[in-house]
């Protein structure tokens, strides 16, 4: 199986003002996700995971280290194009409507007029806000606004799709519809990279996973494999996370000021 | 190209939708309206309307400049604090995109909130004039023929530079060839003292039925007397008593022009006081020549001043574009300030480094010692180097004063201030923002 992202020693020290360095958020990340997999980057708050997601995005760059999207860099217009992120709180344009919050990120994405509008209506009845199409995004719900988010995330019809937390604010019914939409585009080929810390959600869908803490990943596999328990008896995420994280974070800070 | 289009489309609903921009536009044009219906109806009619395009203007201009200032921060500003660039800087639209969308969607809200503005000037200035009982014909877009220099013998031209260069210091200062220049100039100058009359002449000032205007600008000395003098053309007579500095204008009919298009126009002073009056070269006496209709020449000021304001939209586009939400607002406040003082720097830095001046009247003494001189010199040509300016046009006053704004000086202003200096903070904004990194907070 095709990598679609690999990162080899990627580290991010934020600096301040003066360039001195005040936060180390990642450290040496190496890491590879297989074309068609559904892969689920897990972590405490603050872990990096988010800090991650944007370099591998082209919105933050990395202080050393690589990162290879779809083949090419994550700032390349070419690999934008075939990629969609959905950030972990919905950062949407609240004075434009649904349908013209849709229209303008399918306009971005370079549809013609006419394939943008079908897709922003196929998208609409998809996360199911055909009802609220001309209402604007200010007046919407959280579960809404996760949704209309969602919906610009697959406005570009991406082959590799980045997830921040996309279940936060659902409703069970929300969260059950999502998860079924995961799986629904991994069986189009789609490759999906998602961070949560909801874990049975993850142990439902993901085929492979890394645990991040303080900006190192603590260990990265197929679920089947990191999950063996010995004499093959399987453990759950949340034993095998909750042991990781126990049992391996160590702070790179002080590495990061060396 | 669509993905800029649709960044135009994203901050020209952002604008629009805004109620606060809205009032705004409204306020001002019910100011500018309102106001045309409280200029008193007494008083000097022709003053009282032209205080109307003085104030309408102000308010538009400076209206038109804040807009310009703010948009570009508004939409860099509220996008960061919202976070919204992390999904528009993930899709697949180059950075310059960014740049341009934002540019363009300032001009062309600013451009259309200008051209309202003119248009409810007009009216305002129509709605003014009939309750004054007047037309609007004083504002007339003119053409201006300045005093010719008046005839100067080569004889006296040189008995003045020998005298002048009599003195070792000032002949050491300007040269031979500046004396004698100096000497030429000053002896071309109108100058008359008790009893003493001149003849100018403006070969090419006809013919032209409907006459034409005569704007005088006189220096009186000593400056608190009164001078009343009599200008005479043909058999048009008029006594204007003039105060020094003080401009005031007089019509003339067709008629005084001659059937060769030459107009004659002679100055004569009182015999009974002891004055002297003189017409400095730059805005003595000039003949102003009907071209355009007010409303015409309304529309070229629109245009200039929208080139200056698209100028400056580059500069705040910058701003915006590269610094936070409360420095870029700051900078912009500058830039604003800058540009549109840039005509008073100018003219304080040419006082201050003596590469321009009156050529009559006392050397004005330099008020810094050469070494801050020269650093105050750098500094503000620096400045005016960068800063969009009108180039020395002030759009208001032109109209006021009934002087035609030239298409060509709408076309310098767009050349030199649009495309040279607002591009420039384009390319620069482009540069510093590429580089960004959207997904940092702050």
């Amino acid at each position: 199986m095709a990598n679609v992202l690999e990162l080899a020693g990627v580290r991010k020290i934020f600096r301040d003002f003066w360039g001195r360095p005040r936060v180390c958020a990642l450290a040496d990340v190496d890491l590879a996700v297989g074309r068609g997999e559904i892969f689920a980057l897990l972590g405490r708050n603050g872990a990096g995971k988010s800090t991650l997601m944007q370099i591998c995005l082209g919105l933050l760059a990395p202080t050393a280290g690589r990162a290879i999207v779809l083949g090419g860099a994550p700032g390349d217009l070419r690999v934008r194009g075939r990629i969609g992120y959905l950030p972990e709180e919905s950062y949407l344009h609240g004075f434009l409507t649904a349908r013209e919050t849709l229209l303008l990120h399918a306009g971005l994405c370079g549809l013609p007029r006419h394939e943008a509008k079908a897709r922003a209506e196929h998208l609409l009845e998809l996360v199911d806000l055909r009802a609220a199409a001309r209402r604007p995004a200010a007046e919407f719900s959280k579960g809404m606004l996760r949704r209309l988010c969602l919906a610009q995330a697959l406005v570009g019809d991406p082959e590799l799709l980045f997830l921040d937390e996309p279940t936060v604010g659902l409703d069970p019914l929300g969260t059950r519809s999502v998860m079924d939409l995961l799986l629904r585009l991994k069986g189009l080929g789609r490759t999906v990279f998602l961070s949560s810390h909801i874990l049975g959600e993850v142990e439902e869908v993901a085929d492979s996973f890394a645990i991040l803490d303080r900006g190192r990943v603590l260990c990265a596999g197929a679920r089947a494999e990191l999950l063996a328990g010995e004499g093959g008896a399987a453990r759950s995420l949340e034993d095998f996370f909750l042991a990781a994280i126990q049992g391996g974070g160590r702070p790179c800070g002080a590495q990061a000021r060396s | 190209m669509r993905g800029t289009g649709a960044l135009i489309g994203l901050a020209l609903r952002q604008a629009l939708r805004s109620r606060g921009l809205a009032a705004a536009c409204a306020a001002v044009y019910a100011g500018i309206l309102g106001l045309a219906f409280a200029v008193a109806a007494e008083g000097p009619k022709e003053a009282n309307l032209k205080f109307y395009v003085t104030a309408a203007w102000l308010l538009l201009a400076g209206f038109s400049v804040g807009l310009i200032a703010y948009l570009p921060l508004r939409f860099f500003g509220a996008e960061r604090a919202g976070r919204q660039a992390l999904l528009l800087g993930t899709r697949p639209v180059p950075r310059a995109a960014f740049i341009a969308a934002r540019f363009c969607a300032g001009a062309l809200i600013t451009g259309a909130v200008l051209a309202a503005g003119c248009a409810v000037i007009g009216a305002g200035a129509g709605v003014c004039a009939r309750r004054l009982g007047i037309e609007t014909e004083a504002l007339t877009g003119c053409a201006v023929r300045p005093a010719p220099p008046k005839p100067v013998s080569a004889g006296r031209a040189r008995e003045l530079a020998e005298a002048l260069g009599r003195d070792a210091a000032f002949l050491e200062r300007h040269g031979a060839d500046g004396v004698a220049a100096m000497a030429r100039e000053s002896l071309a100058v109108w100058r008359l003292t008790e009893g003493q009359s001149a003849t100018i002449v403006w070969p090419d000032a006809g013919p032209r039925e409907g006459g034409v205007r005569v704007r005088v600008k006189a220096r009186v000395f000593p400056p608190l007397e009164l001078a009343e003098v009599e200008f005479r053309a043909g058999t048009e007579i008029v006594r204007r008593e003039l105060q020094n500095g003080v401009a005031c204008e007089f019509r003339l009919p067709g008629a005084a022009i001659g059937p060769d298009g030459a107009l004659g126009l002679t100055v004569t002073l009182p015999a009974d006081r002891k004055l002297l009056v003189y017409f400095p070269p730059e805005d003595g006496l000039a003949l102003y020549l009907p071209e355009i209709g007010f409303g015409a020449n309304l529309a070229r000021a629109g245009l200039l001043f929208f080139a200056f304001t698209a100028a400056v939209g580059g500069f705040t586009v910058l701003s915006g574009a590269t610094l936070s939400r409360a420095v870029s607002a700051l900078a912009a406040a500058v830039i604003v300030f800058a540009a549109l003082s840039a005509n008073m720097l100018s003219e304080a830095a040419a006082q201050f480094t003596g590469t321009r001046g009156h050529s009559h009247g006392e050397a004005v003494p330099e008020p810094l010692p050469p070494a801050l001189r020269a650093v105050w010199q750098k500094a503000v040509a620096g400045m005016l180097a960068v800063i969009p300016t009108t180039r020395g046009i002030d759009p208001g006053v032109e109209l006021v004063e009934g002087r035609t704004i030239g298409f060509g000086a709408a076309a310098a202003v767009a050349a030199h201030g649009t495309l040279l200096r607002g591009g420039g903070a384009l390319v620069l904004a482009w540069l510093l923002f590429r580089r960004r990194e959207l997904g940092k907070r702050g």
